[in-house]
């Protein structure tokens, strides 16, 4: 039995896809105009994949959002500075790569996944109080939805809102850290 | 959670594998047989020690080697084994671990698979590489080390097979050998939250575990149990991890604390152990053990509990056991020893605490995240089982002191000061206005306290208490009576200890008022008439209460005197009847005398000498008309005394009778916290006149 010995080729490709090329790591959140691009090997499968992972790490935002809430009104000093880092390092890795315009997997459907998930992920440096990662998470938003107001987000976690308004009430809480 | 079972389709998988090694290679090959095992080892690792050991036991006999043989056998190999065999010594070693908690074994399996670290950019040795040191670290009780490998376990495994798991599943290829680790996916799930669930648990690792609260949220979205093909619902920890999860969020929790949250879950089912070998078994040894464990166990969650909130949950549940032991010793009539560091004015304390933050501040004590009504909620349950506590440890007391010992005094003195501390905590936040953080039942409860101060007070001193202790019991029947006035044994307490002090004769002065509050309940009332539970009995008692000699068969007669009262009646009748009869002679002698009397007024005027009148003669002296008329007077008198009389019993005996045959009421508030005349009981308690605090 030689499982995981040597990948097949198959699989090797489909993790290429997964990827879209784009695994390594890059700059978080690339300055890049907010048009939106389709290109055709992103659609079908390779999109569905995509989507799943960015509605996923949403969903992880908000429980690593409440645990370090929880850590942080137990005043769990020593808790914070064992799950912090892991966080910082999956921000960093994970969600800027599902993040990434420069993936190839990029595609109007989404948008709206990516507005949730530069909220999700706001509110996780904000939490952690990543001042700097917060404005720039700030600037990011911005500059990709700047004709996207009346977008629905869920920001503040747990409600939705346009977001223009989410906007708001991040920049408003910002001021917390 | 048998992980013996299930997997079938990887078990299935195992055993080709196996048989096609077998079948290919030399019994000589055995090692490499085991070899293929040990690469599915992530499908059984988490198997309880008797099933693994099984499990292995079996991989013995088809290979013809044991497992102990295969290490030894590894071991010996001189050149550099390779990266997929230094991996499989590792995995083999920690199976030896965990079958027999060999720590020996758990240092050659760290050992192994720190040979790996050069080799660790393949998901699977960094799996066993974070697995094995995640159960060392648990082996030594580092809460931090564990921690940090768990969590250095999935977002350096887990999150990165994910995608690629997902891939391989939507295209049918998640059951196909050829595409790796990633493959793994719904068994690591299963292994770490055992791990970190059952695991750490066992391993006495109580605290330090919060920041793992996010891998049980991570594993509860959508994750754990999610495969019911590769692992069967039955045999996955999912609705272990659903259970922990909703109590991690839910308003029994700590802010969100694991540690607490597992530590509570364990002394629950410790408690839960107790209690079944305390309903089977009596205060055997294996059940006085069970206790102490189970007591144990919620001193280590109390130990988590940084907030409110969870001292809450643990006194909550603290005191059902306390509660629980005390009905124990009653039934049973034993008093085993056993220590319990658990006191319900501690309870009480953090009552007060939490009531104190009743304007805003309740948030800051764990329940911001729930609400003000899991806050209410959470206060009102404590108060039911301080309620509950109290009341058991009482009723045993009082159960102890009648039963006349030398201990008696101080059992009953026992049984008073408990029920007088619930009265305290009762008159501080519920006598003077509603409150809506103290239960409904919390006034049925202050009728039952009273009573039982009562009750002990009665029995004091082999039942002749001083008078001022008579005074004492009087007050809180009176009490009690205001509080509930439905209990008919109550009326007749009183009345006894109204005889005590010779004053049976106030019976009715004192207990007037509570009749006439009770016919004049606007709530009562509206109750009645809107056919709610248990209307048509509360209108029994009602009318019966609207009677005095209805009150008086309450204090003075019982079920046993109905046949004499309603004989008493018959009796009545009777002497009316006897009355009525002899009205009856009265009056025809009255109407004879008249007669004689105008017929001697006609006749002739009388000779000078009288006739002899003959002494023997057998007619009775007649008595003259204004004897007759006097006498008549007497028993037309007495007939209406008897008339009212009977009028007055044919009304309130059936009236008696039918509140006799009100059975359960009491009984039904007492075991039902939630039964709705609770509710009633405390309107009607805000009815009567204002009562002073304490």
């Amino acid at each position: 039995m030689t499982h995981g010995r040597h990948t097949p080729a198959l699989a090797g490709a489909i993790l290429a896809l997964a990827c879209g090329g784009g695994c390594a790591t890059g700059e978080y959140y690339e300055s890049r105009p907010a048009v939106i691009e389709s290109r055709s090997h992103a659609d079908g499968q390779v999109l569905a994949q995509r989507k799943l992972k960015m509605r996923r790490a949403q969903r992880d935002l908000v429980h690593l959002r409440a645990t370090l809430q929880n850590l942080r009104r137990h005043r769990d000093a020593a808790g914070l500075d064992r799950l912090a880092p892991f966080v910082r390092t999956y921000l960093g890795d994970y969600v800027s790569e599902l993040l990434s315009r420069e993936s190839g997997a990029w595609h109007p459907e989404l948008v709206p996944l990516d507005a949730n998930l530069l909220f999700a992920a706001a509110a996780v440096r904000m939490e952690l109080g990543d001042r700097l990662e917060l404005e720039r998470l700030i600037g990011e938003i911005e500059q990709r939805f700047q004709d996207s107001q009346s977008l629905l987000v869920e920001y503040p976690i747990g409600e939705q809102s346009t977001l223009g308004q989410a906007l708001e009430a991040l920049k408003r809480e910002r001021w917390k850290i | 959670m048998a992980w013996n079972g299930g997997m079938a389709n990887l078990g299935t998988r195992i055993a080709v594998v196996a048989w096609v090694v077998c079948a290919l290679a030399a019994p000589s090959r055995a090692s490499e047989t085991w070899s293929a095992y040990l690469d599915y080892a992530f499908v059984y690792s988490s198997a309880e020690p008797k099933a693994l050991r099984e499990r292995l036991e079996g991989y013995a006999r088809e290979t013809g080697m044991t497992l102990e043989e295969f290490r030894s056998d590894r071991r010996q190999e001189g050149a550099d084994p390779g990266e997929a065999e230094r991996r499989r010594l590792a995995v083999a070693h920690l199976l030896d671990y965990l079958t027999t908690g060999s720590a020996e074994s758990l240092t050659s399996a760290v050992r192994a698979v720190d040979a790996l670290e050069d080799r660790l950019t393949r998901h699977e040795n960094r799996y066993w590489y974070h697995y094995i040191r995640a159960h060392e670290a648990l082996h030594y009780g580092d809460a931090k080390r564990f921690v940090n490998e768990v969590l250095a376990l999935w977002f350096g495994v887990i999150v990165e097979l994910e995608a690629p798991y997902e891939t391989y599943q939507t295209l049918s290829l998640d059951h196909s050998a050829r595409v790796g680790f990633a493959a793994a996916i719904p068994y690591l799930y299963e292994n770490i939250a055992r791990l970190v669930l059952i695991r750490s648990q066992q391993m006495g690792l109580h605290a330090g575990l919060d920041p793992l609260a996010v891998v049980i949220r991570f594993l509860g979205d959508g994750r754990l149990g999610a495969y019911p093909d590769a692992i069967p619902a039955e045999a996955s920890a999912r609705e272990y991890l659903e259970r922990v999860l909703a109590r991690l969020e839910g308003p029994e929790s700590d802010g969100g604390s694991l540690s607490f949250t597992l530590a509570l879950f364990e002394a629950a089912k410790h408690h839960d152990r107790a209690r079944g070998l305390l309903a089977s078994e009596g205060f055997s040894e294996a059940t006085l053990d069970a206790v102490r464990v189970s007591i144990g166990a919620y001193e280590t969650a109390l130990r988590q509990a940084r907030t409110l909130q969870g001292q809450t949950a643990v006194y909550t549940r603290v005191l059902r056991q306390l509660g629980e032991l005390y009905a124990a010793r009653q039934r049973l009539g034993e008093d085993p020893k056993l220590d319990v560091p658990f006191r319900i004015d501690r309870a009480k304390e953090i009552f007060a605490a939490l009531h104190e933050a009743r304007d805003g501040e309740w948030g800051r004590h764990g329940y911001l995240e729930h609400g003000r009504e899991a806050y209410v909620r959470a206060l009102r349950g404590l108060w039911e089982e301080i309620q509950e506590a109290t009341f058991n440890a009482a009723e045993y007391y009082l159960a102890e002191g009648l039963r006349d010992g030398q201990r008696a005094n101080e059992d009953l003195n026992a049984a008073a000061r408990f029920y007088a501390g619930y009265l305290e905590l009762f008159d501080t936040y519920a006598a003077d206005q509603p409150n809506e953080l103290v239960p409904e039942s919390a006034y049925f409860a202050a009728y039952w306290a009273s009573k039982g101060v009562g009750d002990a007070i009665l029995h004091f001193a082999g039942g002749n208490p001083s008078t001022r202790q008579l005074e004492e019991a009087i007050a809180h029947y009176e009490r009690a009576l205001r509080l509930f006035p439905f209990d008919r044994k109550l009326w007749a307490a009183l009345a006894l200890a109204l005889e005590r002090q010779g004053r049976e004769s106030q019976f009715l002065r004192v207990t007037k008022p509570v009749a006439e509050r009770v016919a004049r309940s606007a709530s009562l009332d509206t109750w009645i008439r809107q056919g709610r539970k248990d209307a048509r009995a509360l209108d029994v008692l009602r009318r019966a209460l609207s009677e005095d000699l209805v009150i008086l068969y309450f204090g003075f007669a019982d079920a046993s005197r109905l046949d004499e009262l309603e004989r008493g009646l018959e009796e009545l009748r009777a002497r009316r009847d006897a009355l009525t009869t002899e009205m009856a002679e009265l009056e025809r002698r009255l109407e004879a005398l008249r007669n004689e009397r105008a017929a001697l007024a006609n006749e002739p005027p009388l000779p000078a000498s009288l006739p002899a009148v003959s002494s023997t003669s057998s007619e009775p002296p007649r008595s003259g008309i204004p004897e007759l008329t006097r006498r008549l007077e007497e028993l037309v008198r007495a007939q209406e005394r008897l008339d009212r009389q009977i009028e007055a019993r044919e009304q309130a005996l059936p009236l008696f009778r039918e509140a006799l045959d009100v059975e359960g009421l009491v009984e039904a508030l007492l075991t039902q916290r939630d039964h709705p005349v609770h509710g009633l009981v405390r309107r009607m308690a805000f009815e009567s006149e204002p009562r002073s605090r304490r």
